[in-house]
């Protein structure tokens, strides 16, 4: 009741936020174009530093320095192989002449910056496009602000409205079956229970509570990864620049590298797609209930509607009719948490397969993402 | 809140200091380093000199080889001890300050001093291990009240005839049900959180005991792979992990603390707009739809912001708890791996810690 209480309210106040006004000055709501642009009533959610990438010119500076010292230390070693005619340290100096040469490419990678990425960001939204006919952000913020608002949309709105409606349905079945209609007059007779045949549908709204509960908890952890990979990331990739032009540091640096190649940049576009790709799917099931249509499936209305005729069972005492036709409204919520959970999966594989490659390219052949899973829970 | 002295932890704090015996390479182990190769080359030398009498004229170039090792040895020990001696030198707070990643209670205020880079690594696990304690009561306490269910009842029976129902609750056992991994989970982590402190504060002692252990086991022939590893072992968990804590864990509290602040000042605006002015504004324009409006957006928006934010905060902790140490151990499991297999002897960390787990 009390969660029932609070929904309702929250639900009185969003009354006024359909005529799509704003705040009053200075205040704004949080959002995901707010999360990724760092401004929540004006304050920053994350240090202003991190945020701007400006900031990293001094470290690009500093890997560069570092780079020609290098050069000049890997000289003198040379100079000392041949004195000393000692075919390891010339082998170990040729090496590290190359190691230092694609150092150098990758800050100047890296100094391309935007038009570089923007242009990785187009090549891998084309390679795994499933047909939707849409076009991929061309920015990173733009990108992941985007994905954000899809997983919102498409997970956790869903995911509370199937919860609400859940409730009144539980509150609805549980006072019925627990109806009990007395004919014992003096305390001799019986009592008669004649709707506890519905309990049935309460275990199956249990379970349903259970899965929208779980859609609520990994759409809300999938846009808090996103906001941690979206800020934190970009450090990861200046630093391991710098580690990766020492050779004792060069395997971490690597590491760090293919870790922000992998999941900043290939990561969300994949997800992407997953995420508008049901957009325009038609859903079998809603032509059953009369419910959805292409493009607009579920709404708050909706969903209120299709739970009224799993109703229309009580009256007619056919319990078969009114599980059938809760599952199978609700079935629509799930697909969409089904097709986020596919697309989830294969991007982390393709993301953890990419740290494996990338890692072996930039000299940290050992680095593994699901290896690593295994070795901690087997 | 637990006051911001972690000094306790700080078993590094002598780590940088050339006297102490147990924390310092150079002083002790570093004239053991070069004597035992002295010692070795001499050897060397006598079997070069000896291998024409002898008729293995081939020792001669064995012996070259082994030599060469054992200066490449002494070279190593004057490259460690340049960089031991920039790593010590080095506040890290400075340049890790300017893009925003130390928390403002780690420079000292108030609390032990962090002048090197294991000082804020330990900071940084110490101030988030605060923020865990602090989010684990608000959860406790959520729980706790969610936990209050009512029972609705009622009956229409006159003579033992009517109809009644009873005992309906409106029950949250469901998401107690849920809790329940939640908090195994999280206790868990928190273990973890733990054992990465302790693993901390001894890093910097790590860091010369198993360098130190490495080059001197590096300049015999027979121990020369065992200590490729201790270097490797010694560079990861001394240096590279602290760097590690120190930018990711110092992303987070940052973060953390940031994300406060907005709440404070959403809940600012939510007093102002539900302030003395703001409702006569609001009564006085009451058949002004755009007045209405207004009122409510900001009402809302800050109801929104409060609860988003609250969630976001507690996301951070789950964050720092489960995906964070995953990430580090990841990039050291793989450095030290590499790092020990082109010193000439691969081990891997991890392997080592699920072993003894």
């Amino acid at each position: 009741m009390k969660r029932f209480m609070t929904f309702a309210v929250l639900a009185l106040l969003l009354l006024p936020v359909l005529q799509a006004d704003s705040p009053p000055s200075g205040q704004s709501f949080l959002s995901c174009s707010a999360l990724f642009s760092n401004s929540v009533n004006g304050k920053p959610l994350v240090s202003p530093a991190i945020a701007a990438y400006s900031s990293y010119s001094g470290l690009v500076s500093t890997a560069l320095l570092v780079v020609a010292m290098m050069f000049i230390v890997v000289g003198l070693i040379y100079g000392l192989g041949i004195a000393f005619r000692w075919d390891m340290l010339k082998n170990f100096a040729k090496t590290e002449y190359l190691e230092g040469f694609v150092s150098i490419l990758i800050i100047v990678f890296v100094a391309g910056g935007i038009a570089a990425f923007s242009g990785a960001l187009g090549f891998i939204g084309g390679l795994f496009s499933v047909g939707t006919g849409t076009t991929i952000p061309g920015s990173f913020q733009t990108l992941y602000g985007s994905l954000c608002t899809n997983i919102f949309n498409k997970m956790i709105i869903p995911g509370v409205l199937v919860y609400v409606w859940i409730f009144i349905n539980k509150l609805f079945f549980s006072i019925i079956t627990a109806l009990t209609i007395d004919l014992a007059p003096g305390g001799f007779g019986v009592t008669l229970q004649p709707l506890f045949g519905f309990g049935l549908v309460n275990q199956l709204l249990w379970i349903e509570d259970g899965l929208a509960t779980f859609m609520l908890a990994a759409g809300g952890m999938l846009i808090v990864m996103l906001f941690v990979i979206y800020y934190l990331f970009p450090i990861f990739l200046f630093l391991g620049i710098a580690l990766r032009t020492f050779p004792w540091t060069r395997a971490a640096g690597g590491a760090f590298i293919a870790l922000f190649i992998a999941f900043y940049i290939f990561f969300p576009a994949i997800m992407y797609q997953f995420t508008v790709s049901y957009s325009s799917t038609t859903n079998p099931s809603s032509s059953a209930l009369g419910l959805c249509s292409s493009n607009s499936c579920p709404t708050g209305i909706g969903i209120a509607l299709g739970s009224l005729k799993a109703y229309l069972g009580v009256l007619t005492l056919d319990v078969g009719y009114t599980a059938y036709t809760n599952l199978l409204y609700f079935s629509e919520i799930f697909l969409y948490l089904g097709i986020n959970l596919l697309g989830l999966l294969i991007s982390l594989l393709i993301s953890y397969e990419l740290v494996e490659t990338f890692g072996r390219l930039l000299g940290a052949p050992s680095v593994k993402g699901r290896g690593l899973f295994k070795k901690i829970f087997k | 809140m637990l006051p911001l002295n972690f000094s306790g932890f700080l078993l590094s704090a002598a780590a940088c200091t050339l006297t102490n015996i147990f924390s310092s390479p150079y002083t002790y182990w570093f004239p053991i380093v070069v004597i035992a190769a002295l010692a070795v080359i001499m050897v060397l030398i006598l079997i070069a000199v000896m291998a024409p009498l002898i008729g293995r004229t081939n020792l001669i170039t064995w012996a070259r080889i082994k030599a060469y090792e054992e200066v490449a040895t002494v070279l190593l020990a004057i490259i460690f001890l340049s960089f031991s001696s920039v790593i010590c030198a080095i506040n890290p707070v400075g340049a890790l300050g300017s893009i925003g990643l130390v928390p403002s209670a780690c420079p000292g205020s108030g609390g032990t001093p962090v002048n090197n880079l294991w000082g804020l690594s330990v900071c940084n696990m110490y101030i988030f291990n605060q923020h865990v304690t602090d989010v684990l009561l608000g959860v406790y306490w959520i729980s706790f009240i969610a936990d209050f269910t009512p029972t609705l009842s009622a009956e229409a029976t006159f003579g033992g005839l009517g109809i009644s129902f009873s005992g309906v609750s409106f029950s949250t056992n469901p998401n107690t049900i849920y809790l329940y991994p939640f908090f195994v989970l999280l206790f868990g982590e928190i273990m973890l959180s733990l054992l990465q402190v302790v693993l901390l504060s001894s890093s910097a002692l790590l860091f010369s005991f198993l360098i130190g252990i490495g080059l001197i086991a590096r300049a015999f022939g027979i121990t020369r792979t065992f200590g490729n590893a201790m270097i490797a072992l010694g560079i990861g968990i001394g240096f590279i992990y602290p760097l590690l804590v120190s930018v990711t864990y110092g992303f987070v509290n940052t973060t953390f603390s940031n994300i406060l602040s907005a709440l404070g000042t959403s809940a600012t605006y939510l007093l102002q707009d539900l302030g003395f002015s703001a409702l006569l504004t609001f009564l006085t324009g009451l058949f002004s739809s755009s007045t209405v409006v207004s009122f409510g957006t900001g009402v809302v928006a800050q109801v929104w912001n409060l609860l988003g934010l609250t969630v976001l905060l507690a996301s951070m902790v789950g964050v720092g708890l489960i995906f964070i140490p995953l990430l580090n151990f990841v990039i050291l499991d793989a450095f030290v791996v590499d790092f020990s297999s082109s010193l000439g002897q691969g081990m891997s960390f991890m392997e080592l810690i699920t072993g003894l787990v």
